[in-house]
């Protein structure tokens, strides 16, 4: 945990290493998946229940995703609330064990490498985000005050339903329970919407206007959305499983709602940004949203009968769209700011504590991780060519694979860049204290 | 006295490095009052660590004001006191 304010204590602090760990660990799961595609080829796209698919997919939803996800709350919860999770130097490690262990053997277990993994997964999974939704929604029910601390808050109840039915499906993989199929859909759209959108849509209450340099959100977005967003989620989730097709087009029509109007909202701010400067994070963000109104387009096509999600093509492209477009853009214009900031904040607190204030001199956020236009570029280019490799399918598939795989390669190298930067400081400062 | 610094257009982590040499910077009967989009829960630790003490309040111009001081100048505490009175 890094200082936050009010009673956080900086000895009580796990060490910056936990933290950055898991977002340097992150991208080089991602990494894995778009090998993974690259390999499979174009048998990963045949179909949506395809097993090379769900094994990529999900080395990127929970291996990358996820992973980032968890640590943001447990580091960024603090700074923008002032209140920390409890217990996060134990919490922090059994979380991101439980899900980087969990979800390679995930994805060999349902990608049919190595079938017996997936009970192997199941447990891992269930286990890592056990500990880590207890924690997370002690540490968001005290900070509910918070509009971030009340989203994170719904986005940890989503984890619960996205694990829950995500473990139980493995365990049908892995033959011990039938596997269930149409809980398919219910695991994908609490995952999506619920997991990664409300907690995007909450952290974005803060770190939009607070590292684009944005005005705030408007009141009643922060206030409403991310409980009508979840509020949908139920209503249509009880309309799938049985209560009927009128709450369940009412339901999915609400969250489709909430999430346009965010991304529309967000797209607003980004155009009133306060200096204009050209900054990938904004980038990042902007293709997110951009991605994001797609994708919820395309659910209310479907919804509206204009268009059959339930078809190979679409399906994929929405799920592109939705976990690549959206989630993996967004979460890695986040990290450009918060892996530097973390560390900055770090070296600040180590000048401190060493009473070592204007004595020595150490580098800002800009010198730490100057910003990463290339690799930005190197992202959208991994997109398209997934959206291109849906419709051309054969090589463009391995090609699309490659190139996710070096968009998170790239990443896990400008990652550790910061931290070979962030150390070379720590030990200038040391050397002061001599 | 009053020294007044507007970090309300900057990007991280400028805020908290020029509220910190601002801060620094304070002589004697001196406070310092930031200007602020968003409450700068990191800058609090560090100030606390550094023999500061602050007050936020809600601002005019932007959403928060900062007011920090050194816990050892009394006379700065006293000059805190009556700008937050008015």
């Amino acid at each position: 945990m890094i200082p936050g304010g009010g009673d956080l204590r900086f000895d009580r602090m796990p060490p910056l290493w936990v933290p950055l760990r898991a977002f340097v660990a992150a991208p080089l799961l991602g990494a894995a998946g778009g090998v993974t595609l690259s390999a499979v080829g174009p048998a990963a796209f045949a179909q949506r229940w395809a097993p090379g698919l769900i094994a990529a997919a999900h080395l990127v939803t929970v291996g990358f995703l996820t992973l980032v996800m968890v640590g943001a709350i447990l580091q960024v919860l603090p700074v923008v609330t002032g209140v920390p999770v409890p217990g996060t130097r134990r919490v922090g490690p059994i979380t991101q064990l439980g899900v980087a262990l969990g979800a390679v053997a995930l994805a060999a277990g349902v990608g049919g490498t190595l079938p017996e993994l997936s009970g192997v997964g199941a447990v891992l999974l269930g286990v890592g985000l056990g500990v880590f939704t207890v924690a997370a929604l002690t540490g968001a029910w005290q900070a509910r005050r918070n509009p971030t601390g009340r989203a994170m808050g719904l986005s940890v109840a989503s984890l619960v339903a996205v694990a829950g039915l995500g473990v139980f499906l493995l365990a049908g993989h892995a033959g011990w329970l039938t596997l269930r199929r149409d809980l398919t859909d219910v695991h994908l759209a609490w995952a999506l919407a619920g997991w990664v959108g409300l907690l995007v849509m909450g952290v974005s209450f803060q770190v939009v206007p607070m590292f684009q340099v944005t005005p705030t959100y408007p009141k009643v977005v922060e206030r409403f959305l991310p409980a009508l967003g979840f509020a949908g989620l139920i209503v249509w989730t009880a309309g799938r499983l049985g209560a009927g097709p009128v709450l369940a087009t009412t339901g999915i029509l609400t969250v489709v709602a909430v999430f346009g109007a965010y991304a529309v909202t967000t797209l607003r701010l980004q155009s009133r940004r306060r200096r204009k400067l050209p900054d990938p994070t904004t980038d990042a963000w902007r293709l997110g949203m951009g991605s994001l109104l797609v994708a919820v387009s395309m659910v209310a096509a479907s919804t509206m009968g204009a268009l059959d999600l339930a078809a190979t093509a679409p399906a994929l492209v929405f799920g592109v769209l939705a976990v690549f477009g959206f989630g993996v853009s967004v979460i890695e214009g986040m990290l450009y700011k918060i892996v530097p900031f973390l560390s900055w904040l770090h070296l600040q607190n180590v000048i401190t504590s060493r009473d070592l204030v204007g004595r020595v001199k150490i580098r800002n956020m800009r010198q730490l991780l100057p910003p990463p236009r290339g690799h930005f570029t190197a992202h959208a280019a991994a997109l398209g060519m997934l959206l291109v490799a849906v419709v051309l399918r054969g090589f463009w598939v391995r090609l699309a694979g490659l190139a996710v795989a070096v968009d998170f390669g790239w990443l896990a190298l400008i990652l550790i860049g910061v931290v070979r930067r962030h150390r070379e400081d720590r030990r200038s400062i040391m050397a002061s204290v001599g | 006295m009053e020294r007044l610094l507007d970090v309300s257009e900057l990007e991280p982590c400028e805020p908290l490095e020029l509220s910190l040499a601002a801060a620094e910077d304070l002589g004697p009967g001196e406070y310092l009052r930031v200007l602020h989009r968003r409450e700068p829960f990191p800058l609090y630790r560090i100030l606390d660590d550094r023999g500061f003490a602050h007050r936020t309040v809600p601002g005019e111009r932007t959403a928060f004001e900062i007011f920090v001081w050194r816990r050892t100048d009394p006379e700065a505490r006293r000059a805190v006191d009556h700008a937050l009175d008015r």
